[in-house]
């Protein structure tokens, strides 16, 4: 990279040719206020906030547009830049209304904090204040234009990180306001709240925090989403017992002394400033899907069936209830006669404890978890490391999506594609069975026939059967060849997989990326686009049995321990009469969910808002999840409940009342998790766990092909493409176990949820 | 909603650029000649044929003052009251133009002949005061000279 030499201040720097002159300066050590500015988004320069004198320029310039070149000159603070700052800050106070106490920024205001350090204490402008309400401009959001400060930045982040393209400036100079897409002004979009995070003022507000605390009577605790696999870090904010948000901003990209003083000042450990996973991008359940811990409908007390009727009882009677029955059923039937169900949302230490329970306490092989894609044999067969979020961002030149829908259900990984191309101009390319919105700065779409995900996988592994899948995909020959090309030809290849892509496809997946690299000097990475939060730490834990069907309940399986696992829900309802058949079914949950309300125990677990453990996420990295909140209920973490099961059946789990001691057990024993500890994760946030890499020669390809020919010939070759998109919010506005639980979204989105069965007390 | 005429004008402008969304403001341009206004429609339409969203379109259309969301009358007096021309007795103008009309700024005449607006600069400075109709410019005015533009009127 060619570098120049500048002088900021008299003091001599170098930097990358070309790098935006704020940024510059902000490395050395000579932060420059701003606004408008804002890492990563394209230059607006709409507050001149950033004035800096430049040698040999004639009028003062913006430091956030100015790219440096070869010998130039800047002096960053003089009088002449002084005044010329406090008249802007003047000028955008002139239309604002100055009642921080009531704004709900206020404490937290990037102007306040510009009108302390640079502006004046006597205001210019005597005109009158335009006044207008404030208003909400979808479910989620509110506007109060007369703190707008129009900095656009919403705007850029909304076409550049989410490509909704939802807002826009209506009217000019002092009369612009923001309005949404709709033709009256409001919102149709996915609800990100990215919008909000980065407005620099009170003009964007969240419905579920505006008003409901100040800055600083709340606490954040920082600790990784309970959604999707992609893993967000996220600030968990909370006031008298109550999660009241959720937010990511990175503290080390913005001014160290308002991140400091501001920010930062009495909220989080010193180790968790930087987010290294999300930026500082969340989706709308990371966002605003987290206040079902909050609920009313949590369960707190454990319940015992008596009579037919589950009743509340003590975790004594609860436990040792348990502790007897399962000694019963194991002398009666013997330990393969039950088995342990986890579920891929939970932590890695109550996961590793149920497996542990299940194969030692209880001696059974059923030991596995709710899996709605079978990735095992992609994790059997990996020949090359998996790809991380920072890794798809910066240094992925050639990335090829096949399957997936990564706006609704990786929604990080929508935003770091997008970020490949902008920043560095990655080449895109998308295989898909309908076309993706929110994706369209992809290079090249392929549009295939629903379900041919295989042949074209096939197609790529070996030429020879590119007119075989040609057949199968609707791809011409010559579209076929050129992703070949795309993927052979690639230097630093990231493959990112779609649930769509099953069976021997998903084994063709996780070797293509081996047999590039066995074809000379190329770096590849592969990313899973799992569904769950802790999927892959549920597989690594070892939960990894075959998932039963509901007709082994009863004449094999007599008893179900179900730990956050609804399988009613997620498998159907054909396990109703199955649970019905079953001698004992205990479940942990935080909700009576159609499966616990069968359930002959239900024990109230734990929130991962109220833990702490760790989520490992669909790039094998480990992060940390942390107790955000004080005990409300009788309720447990799920590895302390069986571990006191196990001690009431005369084991002992090796616990020692600590997840700490879980993971230190989990790092010994669990391969790749080797010297993983929870303080280097306090350091370094998030930590990839070394995969077992499987060697080329091992794998039999000539089997693997003939498997993946057989998938294809089996493709449904008479089904036409799907001509529309798939429809804002299939995933993202769907109610889910956790999510139907927050009030906010089941309001937004009308779920008629159904009420929870009335306990009897 | 346009007549063929307009269609293929605006096809012909289209053309003319190398990025489509280029052409929205003659598009524009020629869609209110056309209908006197921008209704919603129309920025639909337009937001379709160069490949924006409808916000796109509706936004450049609300920061420029020549674009109209509602109708209008048919002769739109706009005056200046910029600096050069309230020196040289804008106001005056504006005055015998509200009293003549029997309008005020933004208002339209119950005949629909005439809308009136104040408008800031319109690059007629060494004329001033000065004030433009539909797209003709009229300076040096005086109140009589207005009366006489206003007669002349079709
Ligand atoms: S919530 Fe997200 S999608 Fe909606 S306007 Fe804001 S940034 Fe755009
Ligand atoms: S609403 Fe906030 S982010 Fe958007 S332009 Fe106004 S001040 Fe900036
Ligand atoms: S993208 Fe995934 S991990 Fe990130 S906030 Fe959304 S659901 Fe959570
Ligand atoms: S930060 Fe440079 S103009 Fe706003």
């Amino acid at each position: 990279m060619e570098t120049v030499k500048v002088i900021i201040n008299g003091k001599e720097v170098e930097a990358p040719k070309g790098k935006l002159l704020l940024e510059v300066c902000f490395d050395a050590g000579f932060p420059i206020p701003n606004f408008c500015y804002y890492k990563d988004l394209p230059p607006q320069a709409a507050c001149r906030m950033c004035l800096v004198r430049i040698e040999k320029m004639g009028r003062l310039q913006t430091a956030c547009t100015m790219r440096v070149s070869e010998g130039m000159v800047v002096t960053t603070e003089s009088e002449e830049i002084r005044r010329a700052r406090m008249a802007m800050v003047d000028f955008i106070l002139a239309n604002h209304p100055l009642d921080c106490p009531v704004c709900d920024k206020g404490g937290e205001c990037e102007l306040q904090w510009m009108a302390m350090n640079y502006g004046d204490l006597l205001a210019r402008f005597d005109e009158q204040k335009d006044a207008t309400g404030e208003y909400p401009l979808s479910p989620f959001i509110w506007l109060d234009p007369q703190r707008c400060i129009l900095c656009y930045r919403c705007i850029r982040v909304c076409d550049e990180w989410v490509e909704n393209h939802a807002l826009g400036v209506r009217g000019r100079g002092a009369h612009s306001v923001i309005v949404g897409n709709r033709p009256d002004g409001t919102l149709a979009c996915e609800h990100c709240g990215n919008c909000v995070e980065v407005c620099p003022v009170g003009a964007l507000t969240s419905t579920n925090f505006r008003f409901r605390a100040r800055p600083w009577d709340i606490r954040d605790t920082v600790t990784t989403c309970t959604y999707c696999s992609d893993g967000c870090q996220l600030r968990l904010s909370v006031r008298d017992g109550r999660v009241v948000r959720a937010w990511a901003k990175d503290l080390t990209k913005m001014d160290a002394e308002f991140a400091n003083k501001v920010l930062f000042s009495f909220r989080t450990a010193p180790e968790t400033r930087h987010n290294w996973i999300n930026e500082e991008f969340l989706c709308l359940k990371g966002r605003y899907g987290n206040e079902f811990v909050n609920s009313p409908d949590r369960l707190r007390v454990p319940l015992l069936r008596r009579n037919g009727r589950l009743e509340p009882a003590t975790w004594e009677e609860a436990l040792k209830y348990v502790a007897q029955r399962i000694l019963e059923i194991k002398r009666t039937y013997g330990p393969e006669s039950i088995a342990c169900i986890g579920s891929p949302r939970l932590t890695n230490e109550d996961l590793y404890v149920l497996a542990k329970f299940g194969r030692q306490v209880l001696e059974t092989p059923h030991v596995t978890h709710a899996m709605d894609v079978d990735w095992r044999p992609f994790f059997k067969r990996l020949t090359v490391p998996l790809l991380t979020q920072p890794e798809l961002r910066e240094q992925m030149p050639t990335i090829l999506l096949i399957g997936g829908n990564p706006p609704e259900y990786n929604p990080l990984t929508a935003y770091s594609l997008r970020a490949a191309v902008h920043r560095h101009g990655a080449r895109l390319y998308i295989v898909s069975a309908r076309p993706i919105g929110r994706l369209q700065v992809a290079t090249r779409f392929f549009h295939i026939r629903p379900g041919s995900e295989p042949a074209v996988w096939l197609a790529l592994l070996d030429e020879g059967e590119v007119e075989r899948a040609a057949e199968a995909t609707l791809l011409t020959r010559e579209e076929l060849y050129e992703l070949r090309r795309f993927v052979w030809e690639a230097d630093r290849l990231a493959l990112l997989v779609g649930r769509e892509v099953t069976g021997p496809a998903l084994e063709a997946a996780a070797v293509l990326g081996g047999m590039l690299q066995a074809k000379g000097e190329r770096i590849v990475r592969v990313l899973p686009l799992l569904r769950f939060n802790n999927s892959l730490g549920a597989l690594d834990m070892g939960l990894v049995a075959e998932m039963l069907v509901p007709e082994q309940v009863g004449p094999q399986i007599k008893a179900l321990y179900l730990m956050g696992c609804d399988l009613v829900r997620f498998y159907g309802d054909a396990w109703r009469q199955a649970l019905a058949r079953a001698e004992l079914v205990v479940a942990h949950e935080l909700f009576l969910t159609r499966t616990a309300e069968l359930a002959h125990v239900v024990l109230p677990a734990m929130s991962f808002a109220e833990l702490d453990g760790t989520f490992t996420n669909n790039a094998g990295q480990v992060q940390r999840i942390r107790r955000a909140l004080g005990v409300a209920g009788d309720w447990r973490p799920d590895w302390m409940i069986i571990d006191q099961i196990a001690a009431k059946m005369g084991a002992d789990l090796g616990c020692r009342h600590s997840a700490a001691n879980i993971f230190r057990e989990i790092a010994e024993t669990i391969p790749g998790y080797q010297g993983i500890t929870y303080a280097r994760l306090n350091e370094e946030g998030a930590i990839q766990t070394e995969r077992p890499l499987m060697p080329l020669e091992v794998i039999d390809r000539a089997r693997l092909l003939e498997r993946l020919r057989a998938q294809v010939e089996a493709i449904d070759h008479t089904a036409e493409r799907l001509q529309e998109p798939a429809p804002l919010g299939i995933g993202l506005f769907e109610p889910g176990t956790l999510t139907e639980h927050v009030p906010l979204l089941r309001q937004a989105f009308g779920w008629d949820v159904r009420e929870s069965v009335e306990v009897s007390r | 909603m346009l007549s063929a005429g307009a269609k293929e004008k605006i096809q012909r402008i289209i053309a003319r650029y190398p990025v489509k969304r280029s052409a929205l403001l003659p598009v524009l341009f020629v869609v209110q000649e056309e209908l006197g206004y921008l209704p919603d429609e129309a920025l639909h339409e337009v937001a379709r044929w160069l490949d924006l969203t409808f916000l796109d379109v509706e936004t450049v259309v609300s920061f420029y003052t020549m674009f109209h969301r509602r109708p209008i009358g048919r002769y739109h007096i706009q005056v200046c009251r910029n600096v050069s021309c309230y020196l040289c007795g804008g106001d005056a103008i504006r005055e015998h133009l509200e009293r003549r009309l029997g309008i005020r700024p933004g208002e339209t005449t119950p005949d629909g002949r005439f809308t009136l607006s104040e408008v800031e600069c319109i690059g007629a400075c060494s004329w001033a005061p000065a004030m433009q109709i539909n797209f003709t410019f009229y300076h040096h005015l005086t109140p009589e000279r207005v009366d006489e533009i206003l007669a002349s009127l079709p």
